[in-house]
This record gives C-alpha cells, structure tokens and sequence, in this order.
C-alpha cells in the first residue's frame, strides 16, 4: 500500500472534531472578510475538508466526487467575480477621467465590491454568538431524532448557521451565493449521511456545480448596469 | 445472429439496422427526452426568438396532449407513443439503481397541465422578447420537473424538484439586472424549503413502518408545515412571490405559477397518501389556513395602492394565491379540488394578464400606471386582457377567477366569516385598483415629441442622455456605444441600444423587443390565437375540472 493510501485509509476513521475545527474557521472567514477572494479560497478549503467526512460516510471514491464537484465550483465564481471587478474597476477609470476634465475634481475611488452592509467587527462577534448557539443546540439535541451520527451532527449545524448567517446580511448575489452554498454543503453532508446511494449524490453533485453557475450568473447580470461615482 | 448482432439480418434487408430498433423508451423518460431536445434546440435557436418560441411551445403542446391522452383513460394502455414505428413510449417505470420513475393517470394530469399552460405561454410571449433564456431554460425546467413528478419516491421528488429550482433562477433573471434579486430570493427561499423537505425524508421509513416514537412526531411535522409553507409562498414567505410578477418579463410568472406549485401541490398529497400520521393533527392546515388569511390581507391592503402595474399583478397574485392556501387549509379533500381548480383558473388569468401586459410594455416601454394614458384606443385588445385578467385574478363574477373562488367563500361564510371577509374585502382591493389603473389608460395617447414620465428606479439613465454620464453602465452597451463613450463622443441612447424611460420591463439591459416587423405580426397573431384557445378553454371548462378531479382521485389521507 503506498504511503498516500494509508493516509486515506486512516482519514476515514478520523473523527468529524478536528475536522470542526477546520470548518470553524474557514467558514468563520466567509462570514468576516471583505474581499471575495478570501471567501473563494474558504470554501474551496471547507470542500476538500468536507470531503474527508464524507469519506467517512461514503468511500473514498464518491467523497472525491464530493470534492470534485465543490472544487469545480470556486473557479466558475471566481471568473464571475473577476470578470466584473475588472469591468468595474475599467467603468470608474474611465468616469473618474471624465468627471476630473469636466469639472476639474478628483472624485472618490469607488467602493470596494461587492459592498456589504455591515462592518467585520459585527459579523466577527455575530459568528461568536453563533457558535453560542450551536453549543447550546448541540447540548440539548435529542438522541432520537438524530439522523447522523453524533459528531457530525454540529458540524452540518454549524455549517447551516454560517450560510442563513451569511444569507441574511446581505442581497448582493456572490456573497449570499457562497452563504447558500456553505449552507448546502452542510446539508449534503447530512444527507449524505442518512441517504447514501449513488443517484441521490450524482443529484446533489448537479446541483452544486448548477448553483455554482447560477450564482455566477446572477453575479454577472447583477453589474450590468450601476453607478460607481 | 450475425457480426452485426441480433438486428443484423433485418437491416440487410430493410436498410440501417438503427431504424429497426424497436427502442422502448419508458414513459417518464420519454418525456425528459423530449423536453430536454427541445430545450437543447431553443438554446441553438435562441437568437430567433420567434423560432425558439414557436418550437418550445409547440412542443409543450404536443407533449401535452400526449399526457392528457395519458390522463384521460382510466387504464393505461400499453402503447403510450409510437413514432415512425420505431421509437416506443411503454408505461413500463423507468428504473436507475433500484429508484423508479413511472407514469399513472395521476401525474399524467399533473404533467399535461404543466405543459399546456407552459405551451400557451410560450406561444403568448412571442410578441416580444422574455430574455434569451426563457426558452431553453423554461423546458430545462419542465424537464427536471417531469422527473420530479414521475418518481415514485418522495425523497427523488424533492431532490428533481430543487435542479428545477436552480435552473429556473436563468429563466428568472433572463439577463435583466432588477430581476436579480427576486431570482437570488427564490433560489434561497426555495432551496431551504427543499432541504426542509429533504430532512423529513430522512424519518419516512421509521414512520410509514410505524416505529417512530410519538414524542418525534412534532418535529417532523414542523419540517413538514414549513418545507412545503416556503415552496408555497405562504406568509412570511411570500416576497418571493410578489417579485416574480414585479420583477420579471410579464410571460416569466405564467410559466412558474403553472409548473411549480402543481408540483408542489402534488408532493404534499403523494406524502399524504403515503405517510399519513404526518397530518393526523390538522395542524399543517390549521397554519396554512392561518397564514393563506393573512397572505390574502397582505395582498389586499397592497393591491390598492399600487402605481405600477407589474406591483399590481403581484399583489393580485398574491391574494389569489392565498385563496387557494386557505382552500388547502381546510384540510379536506373538497378543499384540495377546489386549490387545485384555482391553479387553473390562476394560470389562464395570468396568461391574459401577460399577453395583455407583454404588448402593452411594447407600446409604453414603462409600467408606470401614468405612462398607459391612451392605451385604452391604442391598444383596446391588449388592455381588455389586462384588465380581465387582473379582474379574474381578483376573483370578480363572470371571470374564470370567480368560478374558482366562489365556492371557497361559499364555505367560509358559513363557518369562518371573517376569513370569508377579508377574502371579499381583498377581492374587491384589486378590483379597485385594476380600476385605478383602467382610468390611467384612458384620455388621449401621450403625444410624440411628449416624453414619458421618469421612472424613479432608473432615474440614474439620463432621457434622452448622453452615453458619457456615469449612470449608464458601461458593461451594457453594444461594442460601438462602448467605443465612443471611451472616446468621450455623446452619443445616442437609440444608438447604443437604450432608450429613454425605459421602465421595469425594459430597463437598460433588459432583453429589447424584436425589430423585426415579421416577428412581431407573428407573434401578435399568435398570441391572438392562444387568447381564443383560453377562451374556448374558460367557456368549456369540463375537461379541466376532470383533470383536477382525477389529480386529486387518490386522496385517500384526508376527509372528505
């Protein structure tokens, strides 16, 4: 057996906690940062650790389908995303040159895209307070009604909070696009959980890589139109 | 058995051995086929949009017919289609890893409603462009949405349901910058109503074999209330609602309110048949008839005072809408027939309301109700569907909204009066301000050189502007207007493919209305046609009711 399948090997056995712990922090970082390519680079990492649960629930070779498909995703947004800062940043050179021959002023640099409402510092304690939350929920889960096992459990909790979290703060497409597809990837592993089989995940895989798209697109068509200055 | 294998020796003598295949096709997989073709070939055409059109909605036809026939026999026969003797439609499931897809009598309905509707929307949007997408995306839905009702486990219809979900987020931006958000609104709304949805899944078998403890059942039960409260828009969901009429291009909301809460509608009552201590507590109907009353009062207080139309087509569909919840919330199955036969009728209001508005927009370019002023002489049949559709939608006597309504506040007033009430009262709402803003379209046409009023939400383009200024996005402009706004030349908002006061349909990027006089005659024509066939339909409305019985003959879960 090579060393990196031994490594595989001994990944599926790996309890969800350090796993958590990862996921703790990459979705933290979706939540607080301001620049997307921190959020890009976030959920690509939540994929890959995503991945290692769900080896654990489904082979080695469907969870890289998993992985796969999340992986697929970040640079369909990531070309969105670029395609319209470039735009968007060529749009305001060109009024900025406009507006200081015409009226002999220098405007504001425009805003920094995409704009979000709130500041880090509230979106930093409003993810402690989630996670008050999940400790709190995961206390008092009832034994019955679990579907999944006991460790996982939080983690597909946590990752639900974040994106409803993230859903709720803002309107603009690319963020409460990578907030929807925390909160799915939360929900696939849960699924996955209580549901393996091979159609319902070749389902669950077509709909990321399409919400990938869609996301992509609407970020696209959001900045058609707009001011800068 | 030759080299060639077993169909070998027929096609030495009868030509190609692939035209003899007698190629068995099951019936639900048929029908993705075919939709999926379509969609295929509407994306290869999408820039004769008269074409797409007329194929797509064509095709919706066709495959309607084909189900009704489906629907309409008691026993299914053995033979659903046959082609050019060689391509079979079986009722035989169609089975992938164990999961089965199949067609009965009972789907049957819920398709052929699914694709008429959708066909004579397609066929009543030809007159003007619904966005590149519309088309190919709408029978991308329909495709994922055929599945959806085929399956014959639950847990696949959902999953078929929430592809259709996403991919229906394209047909609703269609390339239109507004209607982004209410597309971004759907898609979250309706993939956490599907992922509720999806949980429940998880305790079925547990409860179908009766080993579920009872102190479980509450939970599942909520899952249950408020998966199918998000896909069915109840209060407080009901934004989403509101803003795919106000948003979208007018024909958009006649093909999501025809094919998604049939399907909906259709997986509440499957779950029903198949698990029914789930709703052994009448507590979804208890909420639902709860939160239809106040969708209703939303919708009503709204309604009146509206200043556009695409906000007054909303607000109407939304008091509609929240008819047919508290229909469905009574919680028998006389109550499911009549949410089911309001579906219908909701459809042919909005396909008038449509076609009404989609030639009106071409005219007015502004869905301000100022900016109809003369619409009345101009365009006399447009504003007659409008205004009958609106009606309908209002649930006013002599319209086919009516003959829905009607026997729900029949039955509301004899035991719940202020329901009845506040329907009434919501009702007469509309009315009034489908009256409101039939006046607006009276008085003399504005004149040429007169120019529209200003429509606050794109109050950033400049009328009759210059290309310099920095409201107009540089990203929508052709290569040309681009070219000579980077070289600082004013320019024409005509010649960059603007134009002035352009409103809520037909913003700077929205999707712009075919030049060409041909299609336009066309699509005039045909949408002449298909407000005939709705007519006909309205005036003969026994097949449909029988569609809507037979949809709902397996109710077995609830009283009757």
């Amino acid at each position: 057996m090579y060393p990196w399948q031994q490594i595989l090997a001994d990944l599926t056995h790996l309890s969800a906690w350090p796993v958590f712990v990862g996921l703790l922090i990459t979705s933290s970082v979706i939540v607080v940062a301001s620049d997307w390519r921190f959020w890009l680079w976030s959920l690509l990492a939540q994929y890959v650790l995503l991945g290692v649960l769900h080896m654990r629930v489904l082979g080695l070779e469907l969870a890289l389908t998993k992985v796969v498909a999340g992986a697929l995703v970040c640079p369909m947004l990531y070309w969105a995303a670029r395609s319209v800062e470039s735009e968007r940043a060529h749009k305001a050179e060109v009024e900025r040159e406009r507006i200081t021959k015409e009226k002999g002023e220098v405007p504001l640099p425009p805003l920094p895209w995409p704009v979000r409402s709130t500041n880090w510092m509230f979106r930093l304690l409003t993810t402690l307070l989630l996670f008050l939350v999940l400790y709190s929920v995961s206390r008092s889960l009832p034994e019955g009604l679990l579907l999944v096992d006991a460790d996982i459990a939080p983690v597909c909790i946590w990752l639900w909070l974040v994106g409803l979290l993230v859903l709720v703060l803002t309107s603009e497409p690319l963020p409460a696009g990578v907030g929807l597809l925390t909160l799915v990837s939360g929900f696939d592993l849960f699924f996955d959980a209580f549901s393996p089989g091979l159609v319902g995940l070749g389902i669950l895989s077509a709909i990321t890589l399409l919400l990938g798209l869609a996301i992509s697109y609407l970020t696209t068509v959001r900045e058609l139109t707009g001011e800068l200055l | 058995m030759n080299a060639l294998g077993v169909y070998g020796q027929v096609s030495l003598v009868q030509g190609p051995y692939w035209t003899n295949l007698p190629l068995r096709l099951p019936g639900p997989l048929f029908f993705l086929l075919a939709a999926a073709l379509i969609a295929i070939i509407c994306y290869l055409l999408q820039r004769w949009s008269l074409f797409a059109g007329l194929l797509a909605g064509a095709g919706c036809l066709l495959l309607g017919w084909l189900s009704l026939q489906l629907a309409q026999q008691q026993a299914l026969p053995r033979e659903l289609l046959s082609l050019f003797g060689h391509v079979w439609a079986y009722d035989e499931p169609f089975v992938l890893f164990g999961r089965e897809w199949a067609l009965d009598a009972t789907n049957g309905a819920v398709l052929s409603f699914m694709f008429l509707a959708s066909g004579l929307s397609f066929l009543a949007a030809l007159p003007a462009s619904q966005g590149s997408a519309y088309y190919p995306f709408s029978m991308s839905v329909i495709a994922a949405l055929v599945f959806s009702v085929t399956a014959e486990q639950y847990i696949y219809s959902i999953l078929f349901l929430w592809l259709a979900v996403v991919l229906a987020v394209f047909v609703l931006a269609g390339g239109r910058p507004r209607a982004t958000t209410g597309a971004l609104r759907f898609l979250a709304l309706a993939s956490l109503g599907v992922m509720l949805l999806l949980t429940v899944a998880g305790y079925l078998p547990d409860i179908e074999l009766g080993v579920l403890p009872t102190d479980s059942y509450p939970p599942v039960r909520i899952l249950v209330i408020l998966g199918f409260g998000v896909l069915l828009m109840l209060a407080p969901f009901h934004g989403q609602l509101v803003g795919i009429p106000a948003h979208t291009a007018p024909m958009v909301p006649v093909f999501m309110l025809s094919t998604f809460p049939p399907v909906v509608l259709y997986v509440l009552f499957t779950l029903g048949n198949a698990s029914p201590a789930l709703f052994e507590d009448q507590l979804l109907f208890t909420v639902y008839r709860t939160l239809g009353t106040a969708t209703v009062a939303i919708g009503g207080i709204a309604a009146i005072g509206q200043r556009r139309w695409s906000y007054l087509v909303g607000y109407a569909t939304l008091v509609d809408w929240g008819v047919s919840l508290i229909a469905l919330g009574q919680g028998t199955a006389q109550g499911m027939a009549w949410a089911v036969q309001m579906l219908i009728w909701r459809a042919f209001s909005l396909l008038l309301v449509g076609t009404g508005l989609t030639v009106l927009l071409r005219a007015t370019r502004n869905d301000d109700l100022g900016a109809f002023r003369g619409m009345l002489r101009r365009r006399l049949p447009a504003v007659l569907a409008l205004t009958a559709g609106l009606l309908s939608l209002a649930g006013f006597p002599l319209t086919p909204g009516f003959m829905g309504r009607w026997p729900v506040i029949d039955e509301l007033l004899r035991g719940q009066a202020v329901t009845a009430w506040v329907v009434i009262l919501s009702g007469a709402s509309v009315t009034v301000g489908t009256l409101i803003g039939i006046k607006s379209c009276l008085g003399p046409p504005l004149s040429a050189g007169r120019s529209l009023p200003a429509d606050p939400r794109i109050a950033r383009l400049p009328p009759g502007g210059d290309l310099r200024q920095p409201g107009i996005g540089h990203a929508t402009l052709p290569p040309e207007g681009r070219r000579l706004r980077e070289r600082g030349v004013p320019t024409s908002p005509r010649i960059a493919g603007l134009q002035p006061g352009m409103g809520a349909h037909s913003g700077s990027a929205e999707p712009r209305l075919p030049g060409d006089r041909f299609a336009t005659l066309v699509g005039m024509v045909t949408g002449t046609l298909v407000l005939s066939l709705v007519g006909a339909m309205v005036l003969h409305p026994g097949p449909w009711i029988e569609m809507a019985q037979r949809m709902l003959g397996t109710l077995s879960f609830l009283p009757t």
